[in-house]
């Protein structure tokens, strides 16, 4: 966000001037003949690119604008711009469960882009890709996915979890090479802390 | 009307040939009517494992394209006479049927026999989809090695997306010293990650290799480990309840004299 009213920045094309659109366009006219008036040898000559963000500038603003510009020996407008409107924030959708209820074996690749729950096991080569959450009842021996979207604050929960990979918006974790004999029994749950997946037993996580 | 069985295990060399040689002699020495079909086009195994290679006049693809019917191509068993092989052809390959022809020969088939074995090949392919297209139910075939679980594990997502009813797992080849040193996986390792019915475990036997170069299906070997392992393995398809044996007991002569003297477990 720009938070004086009038921002100049030279580009090879000229020098840009951002009006702030937030500000009330009078405040912008006067900010913008104080400006130019500091630094007259600068714009001697200049070729100018007028950014006016959001706002849309009347006929009668833009004729006040080349007005201020003329004042200014051989300041030259070559274009009146308008910056592209911005997407409007997102809203967080509400995300369905895929309910899957046979384990999800070797070869197979499950994507959906809500919460995945496995009422059985995910086997060693199957993959599961979550935008959402993705729960295991079972043993999560393949990869998972969750948070796929890029939604940091995803998880995956196993009750028995040894996965070759977990990843979490798009952040990876294997196991440890030497991590022969399989993971601890009780339900475990994998999540980001600080940029990196910690796992730990359910109830930890749930006290902290 | 019988019923189709598909023998399976995504990876080669885990034992298809030999169980379907196997169970087709075993459920033919209990009376049933067996037809074994070779499903595996180009490597044409299953007359060799029966010892019926020299009987091959017409294959599966003859039938298929119409140069013989299959009632003519069958080989009769030269040891039990409800038992027939449909063999398969070696000089070509697994475009030669397509997963429809199969699925109507094995209908046909399946109208005079009480079961139809078929031996699929190595692999999820072509020749794969061509041998599950009749079947009814499938056996998946696995060795207690990680590479084999993880085939038949891909194999059996496959059977299952076909919707193939029934699928129970043999384990072959267990050498049960091994897991009780702990350097096999253990059998209820494989079933918890396959999660399907187990129909049997056969040992390891030096006597298959001897049997299958003889062409003599060894489960009509009574005098042999795998031999009785095949035997009851036809019984439980026969839906008798026959009580899985612990080949992990140890079997040597010093442990028998052990028992004998009543030291030890």
């Amino acid at each position: 966000m720009l938070e004086e009213a009038v921002l100049f920045k030279g580009t090879r094309e000229g020098i840009h001037i951002y009006l702030n659109d937030e500000v009330e366009f009078p405040q912008v006219v006067n900010s913008l003949e104080h400006r130019l008036a500091s630094s007259r040898n600068f714009f001697k000559g200049a070729r100018v690119v007028i950014n006016t963000g959001q706002r849309t500038l009347s006929a009668e603003q833009v004729a006040t604008v080349s007005s201020v510009l003329k004042e200014y020996e051989g300041v030259q407008l070559i274009r009146l711009e308008q910056s592209k409107p911005q997407a409007p924030p997102a809203i967080p959708r509400e995300m369905t469960a895929l309910i899957v209820e046979k384990p999800v074996r070797s070869g197979q690749q499950l994507y959906h882009p809500g919460h995945v729950i496995v009422i059985g096991d995910v086997n060693p080569g199957a993959e599961i890709v979550a935008e959402g959450n993705v729960i295991v009842m079972g043993a999560l021996r393949g990869i998972a996915h969750a948070g796929y979207g890029g939604d940091k604050s995803a998880f995956v929960v196993a009750n028995l979890m040894s996965p070759s990979q977990v990843s979490i918006a798009g952040i990876l974790a294997r196991q440890p090479d030497d991590e022969f004999s399989d993971a601890k029994m009780g339900p475990e749950i994998a999540r980001l802390r600080n940029g990196q997946i910690v796992i730990e037993p359910c109830q930890r996580a749930i006290y902290e | 009307m019988g019923k189709a069985i598909v023998i399976t295990s995504g990876k080669g060399g885990v034992g298809k040939t030999t169980t379907t040689a196997n169970l087709g002699a075993g459920l033919a020495a209990l009376g049933q009517r067996v037809a074994l079909v070779d499903a595996d086009i180009g490597l044409r195994n299953l007359d060799l494992f029966m010892g019926l290679e020299n009987r091959v006049v017409y294959h599966l693809v003859d039938v298929v394209e119409g140069r013989t019917t299959w009632k003519k191509a069958l080989v009769r068993d030269k040891r039990l006479e409800n038992l027939v092989l449909l063999p398969s052809a070696q000089a070509r390959d697994k475009d030669a049927v397509s997963p429809r022809q199969m699925q109507q020969l094995v209908q046909e088939i399946k109208q005079e026999y009480d079961f139809v074995l078929l031996d699929c090949p190595a692999g999820i392919e072509g020749g794969f989809k061509n041998a599950i297209a009749g079947a009814d139910q499938a056996i998946v075939v696995v060795n207690p090695e990680v590479s084999s679980v993880r085939d038949a594990d891909r194999v059996i997502g496959l059977l299952e997306a076909e919707e193939i009813g029934g699928i129970s797992l043999i384990v072959n080849r267990l050498k049960p010293s091994m897991v009780k040193r702990g350097e096999m996986l253990a059998i209820k390792d494989i079933v918890d990650l396959l999660a399907i019915d187990l129909l049997g475990i056969v040992p390891e036997d030096e006597g298959i290799i001897i049997a299958s170069n003889r062409g003599e299906p060894i489960s009509l070997d009574q005098n042999t480990k795998a031999g009785q392992a095949f035997r009851n393995i036809s019984r439980r398809l026969l839906g008798d309840d026959i009580p899985f044996i612990d080949w992990q007991d140890d079997d040597s002569f010093f442990s028998r004299l052990k028992k004998l003297f009543g030291v030890g477990s």
